[in-house]
């Protein structure tokens, strides 16, 4: 009689530790899971702050290429204005021989009217 | 809730958490970007409305230069008729008979007596004999010198000084008849 209870509470023991055991199998099992989800975790928010400095790298960059764009442009407008301008001016200046031709011509027409008219300013 | 569940819930929750923050990063970045786009736009018009001026300038320096070069050699052009003109209304009255030259003559000496008290009348050798009562001087030019007789008061009615002396106020008359 005594001999068959200490049996069972033999058996009872080995339960409970074979029980134990495969808890702790399964313990380790998620501890394992975890780590890896935690490194995971790690690694993204390594990631997205790469992602965010490399936005904020590209900032410098945009601003001097949209500077430089603008300075390009204006360097072009400057120079398109100058080259319009000294067209227009040639156009002008070439003009002067012309115009001053009809000043002759016209004032031919009444120089005549003209010494007159002065000469007639003496006598008054 | 068995072991594998328990894998799986937590593997799930991880990937939801890397989902948002990468999601959170996105957003940020772009927030970034558009800024910083935004600003480079702003920069970018600041820069062109600044020299925006300039480009006009430019422009209107050079076309003005020009405008107003042409506009100095024009009335050069111009002054040098109205010259011609005086030059040659010179010569018609150098080269008008006696009697229109004696009565011009009689002209300028009779103005220039009126300011004058005892006045003695001056004229060049060439013209003496149109008038009686002159006295002769080297003048050579056409017209009186008319002096006051203490020789304080002198007018000089030579064809000359009264050109220089009215041309200034001749001249808008006689370019308008030229030109117009």
């Amino acid at each position: 009689m005594e001999r068959d209870k200490a049996k069972e509470q033999i058996y009872t023991l080995m339960i409970i530790f074979l029980v134990f055991r495969l808890e702790m199998d399964e313990l380790s099992r998620i501890k394992r899971v975890e780590e890896e989800v935690i490194a995971s975790i790690e690694k993204a928010k390594e990631d997205a702050k790469k992602k965010i400095e490399e936005a904020r790298s590209e900032r410098e960059k945009i601003l001097q290429e949209y500077t430089e764009k603008a300075n390009k442009e204006i360097q072009k407008e400057i120079e398109d204005s100058k080259k319009n301008a000294e067209k227009d001016a040639k156009r002008i200046l070439d003009s002067i021989d012309r115009e001053a031709e009809e000043i002759e011509k016209r004032s031919n027409k009444n120089f005549d009217n003209a010494v007159n008219a002065l000469v007639d300013e003496f006598f008054r | 809730m068995g072991i594998n569940e328990i894998e799986r819930e937590i593997r799930e929750s991880g990937k939801e958490e890397i989902k948002r923050i990468m999601e959170e990063a996105e957003e940020e970045a772009r927030r970034i970007r558009e800024e910083t786009e935004k600003e480079a736009k702003l920069r970018y018009q600041r820069i062109k409305e600044k020299h925006k001026h300039e480009v006009e300038l430019i422009y209107r320096r050079i076309v003005s230069d020009s405008i107003m070069e042409k506009n100095i050699k024009l009335n050069a052009k111009k002054a040098e008729i109205v010259e011609r003109v005086f030059a040659s209304a010179r010569d018609k009255i150098l080269n008008m008979d006696d009697n229109r030259k004696k009565m011009l003559l009689m002209k300028l000496v009779d103005e220039g007596k009126r300011d004058v008290e005892n006045p003695v009348v001056y004229v060049d050798r060439r013209y003496a004999h149109l008038l009686n009562g002159v006295q002769v001087k080297k003048l050579d030019d056409f017209g009186a010198l008319i002096e006051s007789a203490d020789g304080r008061l002198r007018i000089d009615n030579t064809l000359s000084n009264i050109i220089k002396r009215r041309g200034p106020s001749l001249k808008p008359k006689i370019t308008e008849i030229l030109f117009r």
